[in-house]
């Protein structure tokens, strides 16, 4: 069974936001994975691996102190949809960027394409043995597969691109990763009660005549 | 010299309250007829290569419709349904038909793969290779009656078919790959499928064809040789009802860019018709006449619905005011159109004055049509928040999309007396009561000027030159609202001008905004928060479609 890009993108969206992070963020995190499971990368399990790491946790200590080029979170590790959202918002005045201990590194790809875009130069996201380029449509990716925790290198590089991920219109993430991303989605959902049941969807008159 | 008069196009702020949005009707714009003029124009073909229903209605069907570069079927799959089973909630699960529209002519494997998921719909799983799946459910009253007047060798009786309006409604059409359906992108690149919804649209057009072979069928197996035909002027009066509830609000909501296309491009077409300088005798012949029909569309509306009762009742009286007026002063004037749009803003309700707008554009399909290609939603860059925008043009822009709930008490429980939220069976939209039920930690961000107003606040503590960057690293609980703000300059109808957590926001307006585009009509509320519309009503079937037959069906013949 394979998955629509806009099912990932749903879905990431709420799991996002069920594991605590505002709206405009989920919002980002939902198009970041549905990115690079167009990329034909498993975008769901690199934002599990976010989620997890990010469920019960304080954001404050996953959000990056910004000074220059020195991006540190004051916790064990930097999240990378609240790094990524800055990195793609500062990409007016995007150079060399140090972001220390981030979490599922290759969860950064998908914004630095939106930087890149929004400069028309390509940017590229490296972490311990292993980089990600991309122009903003496209992307290549070499090395380790940016899922530990690392520190990350990004600077603005108009250099030449390897090979480019071959482009997918489906996603087949595992089930387990598919039911953490609901399970986290589902924090999202207002237990029904008969109430809201009636009220709430406004049934009202006989719907089946 | 000097310029010819250029009336420019309606502002936001007066179109996009609520009230006037729940009072628009359809157009030339809107995207049946958009698909039935494609159709038409093309050479579409259509054929009905599989009818495999036994006689107590139970199989399948597949209906082609095949246009110059592709193929696309409707497989249909009809049931034997309890009549206790039978609800247009989305929370039902089952149904009379069910259906998926095939990206081309499928295979038996193909068919049987459907059997297995399409019937039971959301339980189910499609695939890409098709892009949408619905469901319907009959009109018990009507279907039995035609279904018996059939068999016995009679016609309907006329009165019974123009009361209910439809043999079937949907209760859903599911596109853009959900349930695992084709995603939009695979097919926004057709040309037959870059206008929204036209492959909705299209599922509809094919169901409406199969619901009437569907009762003809019933109608021979149980009266033999003693049936007859469905009168053909019967069939096409026919449509298919929908009933929509609360999901199309959220969709407005979240896709700013979508809605103000679709806006903007009514819009437009109102300013270009407003703006001809004269109306030949050919153009006011096609006015006068699509007024007269649409006023014998109007008279078979019906609604119980208080509301829509007392808003139809003042629509008929601004109809007679409307021909009074243009009888007594005619359309021989300069710039004609503005001065009887501009006449209906001081004299007319909204809801007059909507159907008038939409009414001005029928002579001018040369003018308008063509608006059909910016109706979607192509800018994949207007979901980046540009960081570099300082605090003061940040502020500014919020500001112009709200500027009308800049004296709102948000504080005021009836100002946020309602909760959008999600419910966990069924995954239904709903619209909840913040102070009387536990659904507010369940918020959906739907109440756009209720979050500006609370970033506004914010955002006055920061220096008028920061970038905004700096403060969303700070507070990411604005920045869905520093997003939206951002598309208004690409969107300037995208926000909904009204507060949507009202303790008096009627999300019928919503929905009834959406199905205007759609090209519904007969609106006809069963509550604040859920509607029936009806849809292809006076539509040629396939073997009719033609130039002549294929736009103006809309409105019923003139009568004799």
């Amino acid at each position: 069974m394979t998955l629509s890009l806009n099912e990932v993108e749903a879905t990431s969206k709420k799991a996002t936001r069920g594991a605590g992070y505002s709206w405009g963020l989920a919002e980002d995190a939902g198009r970041a994975a549905r990115w690079l499971c167009a990329q034909g990368v498993d975008g769901c399990a690199a934002l599990q691996t976010v989620l997890d790491a990010a469920a019960g946790q304080d954001l404050i200590s996953m959000t990056p102190v910004i000074d220059g080029a020195s991006w540190v979170a004051p916790g064990a590790f930097a999240c990378p949809i609240i790094a990524g959202a800055a990195l793609s918002d500062r990409a007016h005045d995007l150079g060399d960027v140090r972001i220390g201990a981030v979490i599922s590194p290759l969860f950064l790809a998908p914004f630095a394409a939106m930087a890149a875009a929004a400069l028309a130069t390509p940017v590229d996201v490296r972490w311990q043995d292993g980089a990600g380029w991309t122009d903003g449509e496209a992307l290549h990716l070499e090395g380790d597969a940016g899922r530990a925790v690392s520190d990350v290198f990004v600077s603005v590089a108009p250099s030449e691109f390897g090979t480019l991920q071959a482009p997918a219109t489906r996603a087949a993430p595992s089930a387990a990763t598919w039911a953490r991303l609901e399970e986290f989605a589902a924090k999202t959902y207002a237990p029904a009660t008969e109430a809201s049941r009636l009220k709430g969807a406004g049934a009202g008159l006989a719907d089946t005549d | 010299m000097t310029a010819k008069p250029v009336v420019a196009r309606r502002s936001p702020q007066t179109v996009m309250r609520l009230k006037r949005l729940g009072s628009f009707h359809q157009s030339r714009l809107s995207f049946m007829r958009i698909l039935t003029r494609r159709m038409a124009a093309e050479g579409w073909t259509f054929s009905r290569p599989v009818f495999d229903i036994d006689a107590s209605g139970v199989g399948r069907a597949v209906y082609s419709a095949q246009g110059p570069d592709r193929t696309y079927s409707l497989v249909a799959f009809a049931h034997d349904l309890p009549d206790d089973q039978r609800s247009d909630r989305v929370i039902a699960e089952a149904w009379d038909a069910t259906f998926a529209l095939f990206d081309g002519v499928p295979t038996e494997d193909d068919l049987n793969r459907l059997e297995r998921n399409v019937p039971v719909q959301e339980a189910g799983r499609v695939s890409d290779r098709e892009l949408t799946l619905s469901r319907a459910n009959r009109s018990v009253r009507l279907w039995a009656h035609v279904v018996d007047a059939l068999a016995a060798g009679r016609q309907p009786d006329r009165a019974m078919v123009d009361d209910v309006g439809y043999l079937m409604r949907t209760t859903a059409v599911y596109g853009s790959g959900k349930f695992g359906a084709a995603d939009r992108e695979q097919i926004s690149d057709r040309t037959e499928m870059k206008v929204p919804f036209q492959a909705e649209m299209l599922t509809v057009f094919l169901i409406r064809t199969f619901v009437r072979d569907l009762v003809q069928h019933m109608a021979q197996v149980k009266g033999g040789d003693t049936a007859v035909e469905l009168d053909p002027t019967i069939a096409r009066s026919l449509g298919i009802g929908n009933s929509t509830g609360l999901g199309m609000a959220p969709f407005l909501v979240n896709h700013p860019v979508l809605l103000n296309n679709w806006i903007m491009v009514r819009e437009e077409a109102i300013a270009r018709v407003r703006s001809v300088p004269e109306a030949t005798q050919d153009e006011q012949a096609a006015f006068w006449s699509a007024l007269e029909r649409a006023e014998a569309g109007v008279k078979t509306w019906q609604s119980a619905h208080p509301l829509q009762i007392e808003r139809l009742e003042a629509l008929r009286a601004d109809i007679v005011a409307l021909n009074a007026h243009l009888g007594a002063e005619g359309l021989d004037h300069p710039t004609p159109w503005d001065r009887v749009m501009t006449w209906a803003e001081d004299t007319l309700a909204e809801e007059g004055q909507e159907f008038l707008a939409s009414l001005i554009l029928e002579p001018y399909g040369q003018l308008v049509d063509g608006l059909a290609h910016c109706m979607s939603d192509d800018n994949k860059a207007a979901t980046r928040i540009d960081g570099a925008m300082c605090v003061a043009d940040m502020r500014e822009l919020i500001e112009a999309s709200f500027d009308w709930a800049a004296d709102l008490d948000w504080s005021a429980p009836e100002n946020c007396a309602r909760a959008w939220y999600t419910s966990e069976e069924k995954l239904e939209p709903r619209l909840g009561e913040r102070f009387e039920e536990p659904i507010a930690p369940y918020e959906q961000p739907l109440a756009p000027a209720r979050d500006a107003a609370a970033a506004l606040a914010d955002l006055h503590a920061w220096p008028d030159n920061t970038a905004i960057a700096e403060v969303l690293l700070k507070h990411p609980e604005h920045r869905h609202t520093v997003r939206r703000a951002q598309m208004h300059r690409v969107a300037p109808y995208g926000e909904i001008r009204d507060n949507t957590i009202s303790a008096k926001v009627l999300p019928i307006d919503m929905l009834r905004a959406k199905l205007s585009f759609f090209g519904a009509t007969k609106f006809d509320p069963r509550s604040d928060r859920w509607v029936r519309i009806c849809m292809y009503a006076g539509a040629p079937y396939p073997e009719d479609l033609s130039a002549e037959t294929c736009d103006d069906w809309v409105y019923p013949e003139r009568p004799a």
